[in-house]
């Protein structure tokens, strides 16, 4: 047996592995009733009318009314991804679903499950340990403060520490591609920064249960993206818990190791 | 709206919001991950168990998937991952309920290039090899994974991925032509 029948046989084995028929139906009938069905959602047509409307203001303005150019073109200027210091971009946070997260009760919980030294916010921060999940490569740190929300968005800071190798991620996500990021120096190593709000949900199923879920919900938060060694990790605070690029840096030069926070 | 023709990325970003479209994902998937899932367990049962596990974990994580070009290597990453935590609560064992296809000892064997393999004893040797190079193997054959989308899911370079591959081919011949031999 050469190494080409054998691949070629190992090819015809991969054909024939085929899922039972029945078995595939049945999944595909799990699947569609797990799916979340989409959601009636008034706001977002509001929303559509409501840009549709400052669409129109700003087209007359820059049209007809010499004295309101300078302002709409102010504002359309606003919406411009900033040409500075900008560096590579990608779509997409790295995704989730490949880790098994666990909720944790405990930093001691989560340093048995996970299998690298990962780091913490210090007590004396202010900010307090709110939820932790955790896999044996990954762990994910949410930290909230006393300050009200903003807009729907809790003052949360998220802490994100992947295990994983250097060229499985990027230097930087941001939510799309018309965004961009900047440059700078965290603890030592080349890191990036945007502003850009990926946060927790914890919507109520109908079954009085939290559930959790991550998603894009605007510009309103400050991130912090780099690599120590084989480690990644993504700082992401909300709008209310720092106010610039500065105070995110300062907040994550003072992370550290769990025995010594 | 979604059928089989339509365009990976499309479904991608429809089929948070819309269960045909992640319907039409799950049926171009399926068979990769189960024939993967399978050459991991080796038995029906599980693999179906694993396979169920992966798509409804898949479904959980698809609104904050937005990448477009590697879809599957993050659905067999998670299919890996299922099959990792299968094995540490049941550690491999051996036992097939697919051996009934693996040929006696005493049965008289065809000649070496007309032997057809079952998955049954490629299971029981994939078992045998160094475990990265069975891995790299399985996610290359039965998730039908490109050398860069296993490396991706491996954390390895893609030259070190076609190093493994290449090694588990020659190790699986190698051990077909011994257990050849000893059989003749």
């Amino acid at each position: 047996m050469n190494e080409h029948n054998l691949l070629d046989q190992l090819t015809s084995l991969h054909e024939h592995n085929q899922p039972d028929t029945d078995f595939v139906n049945r999944l595909e009938a799990e699947i569609r009733a797990a799916h979340p069905q989409p959601q009636q959602n008034g706001w977002r047509a509001y929303r559509k009318l409501a840009a549709l409307f400052v669409a129109g203001v700003l087209v007359t303005a820059l049209i007809g009314l010499p004295p309101l150019r300078t302002l709409a073109e102010d504002i359309l200027n606003f919406f411009r991804p900033r040409q500075s210091d900008v560096v590579a971009m990608y779509d997409t946070e790295p995704p989730m679903a490949p880790y098994d997260y666990r909720p944790m009760a405990s930093l001691e919980d989560a340093e048995a499950r996970v299998e690298f030294d990962f780091l913490v916010l210090p007590q004396e921060s202010g900010f307090t340990l709110d939820q932790i999940y955790a896999d044996h490569d990954a762990i994910l740190l949410i930290y909230r403060t006393d300050q009200p929300e903003l807009d729907d968005i809790p003052p949360i800071i998220a802490l994100r520490q992947l295990n994983t190798p250097a060229n499985l991620l990027p230097p930087m996500i941001v939510p799309s591609s018309n965004s961009s990021s900047e440059v700078t120096t965290v603890r030592g190593q080349a890191a990036s920064y945007a502003v850009a709000h990926w946060s927790l949900q914890t919507p109520l199923h109908a079954d009085g249960r939290r559930g959790t879920r991550y998603t894009w919900l605007g510009d309103a938060a400050h991130r912090l993206a780099w690599r120590e060694g084989p480690v990644a990790y993504y700082l992401t605070a909300a709008e209310n818990t720092v106010e610039n690029r500065a105070a995110l840096v300062s907040l994550a030069e003072t992370l550290r190791p769990v025995s010594a926070s | 709206m979604f059928d089989e023709t339509s365009d990976d990325a499309i479904l991608i970003q429809a089929a948070a919001k819309k269960a045909d479209a992640y319907a039409v994902l799950y049926r171009r998937y399926v068979h990769r991950v189960y024939s993967y899932l399978l050459s991991q367990v080796g038995n029906v049962q599980d693999a179906q168990d694993l396979t169920t596990q992966t798509f409804l974990s898949a479904l959980e994580g698809i609104a904050s998937y937005q990448g477009t070009g590697q879809f599957a290597a993050w659905l067999l990453g998670i299919a890996r991952r299922k099959a990792m935590d299968h094995f540490r609560q049941q550690p491999r064992l051996t036992q097939l309920d697919m051996a009934d296809e693996t040929p006696s000892s005493a049965a008289p064997l065809e000649s070496a290039i007309e032997q057809q393999l079952t998955m049954a004893q490629v299971i029981q040797a994939l078992d045998l090899l160094v475990p990265e190079r069975a891995e790299a193997l399985r996610l290359r054959i039965f998730g039908e994974l490109k050398m860069a989308e296993v490396a991706a899911i491996m954390g390895k370079s893609e030259g070190a991925v076609k190093m493994l591959v290449a090694r588990a081919l020659e190790d699986l011949r190698q051990y077909f032509q011994v257990q050849e031999e000893a059989r003749s």
